[in-house]
């Protein structure tokens, strides 16, 4: 039975810890993990009022959100600007649409932009983006509001367009 | 109706199936710049939907199949710190499904065969099968359910024992201790547990 939960949720699991984490692999393999023995561990406490699903993301946003702070602290994830291990600046694109771009510079182009989101409306703007959940489950995973999540949510998206317009990409 | 909000219009962008009222959509009938800001974001919020963050095409089942592997092994270790497994008969065979099922099917099996004797197209030898022998079939044949059922070795000697002493009619205080079976289907029901092979050698035992 809990196997086939992990089976059915584990890659969810993963996607946002890769997407918090801006594709740390290492950091979301041990998410996984984590997520799923806490679920087992807490498993008395999970009465059905939100879908597992739900119940399994915010405890994985949890835990993702507790490493980052531990591994940003430390200076290990974001990469320097200056050391080139972020992605080259996007302002050579000039006025190109957002929808002409190559798969991999968009996905770098909305990497730059989500980071750049405060840490609540990226959350927000992730799960409701990329793991098609209702804001009212959005706002069960990140402990807040349903009103609270949609204005998080539209202040992501006028941050994402923002910051595709000031990198000269039309979204 | 002034234009609405920014955000009610990225709400309405975003959610396909979110009805908007009525007075909303007089609005973006009429006003060329609202309806234009909703195609918009439409567009943008599709755009970055069908642009994920990361890679996800290029993680096969194969990549998740070792990960899945190693939480199992984790939650057995854990499980076992949790609560050591002192393994008892009357404790654990009828905590697993398979084992439950194996074991309901043998009872069942054995019930019937007890109260309905075979009938006259069963041949002469069956016909003179006692209840002794139909119990030693049963018996056998829920060992061996047991058997196939306990390949992952989570069921030791004392749970097999337990079983079998079930059987054994003579000892109903041991069997009234054990936890009530989830018996909730038919012995015909049961009887597909059973594989053909199983099926024939019971026949022909009979």
């Amino acid at each position: 039975m809990f196997a086939q939960l992990v089976q059915q949720h584990q890659r969810s699991v993963f996607f946002l810890a890769m997407r918090l984490s801006r594709g740390d692999e290492q950091l979301s393999r041990d998410m996984v993990q984590k997520s799923f023995l806490q679920a087992w561990s807490h498993r008395e406490g999970f009465r059905g009022e939100a879908s597992f699903k739900t119940w399994l993301l915010r405890i994985a946003r949890n835990l993702i959100l507790n490493e980052l702070g531990r591994a940003w602290r430390q200076r290990e994830l974001l990469p320097d600007p200056s050391d080139g291990g972020s992605p080259a600046p996007l302002g050579h694109v000039e006025a190109q649409a957002f929808e002409l771009l190559e798969a991999k510079e968009k996905r770098l182009m909305l990497q730059e932009a989500v980071a750049a989101l405060s840490d609540r409306q990226r959350e927000v703007a992730i799960l409701r983006l990329y793991h098609d959940l209702s804001f009212a489950e959005v706002a069960e995973i990140c402990g807040i509001t349903t009103n609270n999540a949609k204005v998080n949510f539209h202040h992501a998206v006028r941050g994402i367009k923002k910051f595709l317009a000031t990198q000269g990409v039309a979204a | 109706m002034t234009c609405p909000s920014d955000e009610t219009l990225v709400l309405f962008a975003d959610s396909e199936d979110n009805q908007p009222t009525a007075e909303l959509t007089a609005h973006l009938d009429s006003c060329t710049a609202c309806d234009e800001r909703v195609r918009e974001l439409r567009l943008a919020l599709s755009e970055w939907r069908s642009t994920d963050l990361v890679d996800a095409d290029s993680y096969s089942a194969d990549y998740f199949a070792p990960i899945g592997a190693d939480i199992e092994r984790a939650l057995d270790l854990s499980t076992a710190r949790e609560a050591p497994r002192v393994v008892t008969g009357a404790s654990l065979w009828w905590q697993r499904p398979a084992l439950a099922a194996a074991v309901a099917a043998a009872l069942l099996i054995a019930v019937g065969l007890l109260r309905a004797p075979p009938q006259s197209t069963a041949g002469p030898e069956a016909a003179l099968a006692t209840t002794e022998s139909l119990e030693e079939v049963a018996r056998e044949l829920g060992r061996g359910l047991l058997d196939a059922a306990s390949e992952d070795a989570l069921v030791d000697d004392q749970t097999s024992l337990s079983f079998l002493a079930s059987w054994n009619l003579d000892q109903a205080e041991l069997f009234d201790e054990l936890p009530p079976l989830p018996l909730t289907t038919t012995l015909a029901d049961e009887f597909d547990l059973l594989s053909a092979e199983q099926v024939d050698s019971l026949i022909k035992r009979l």
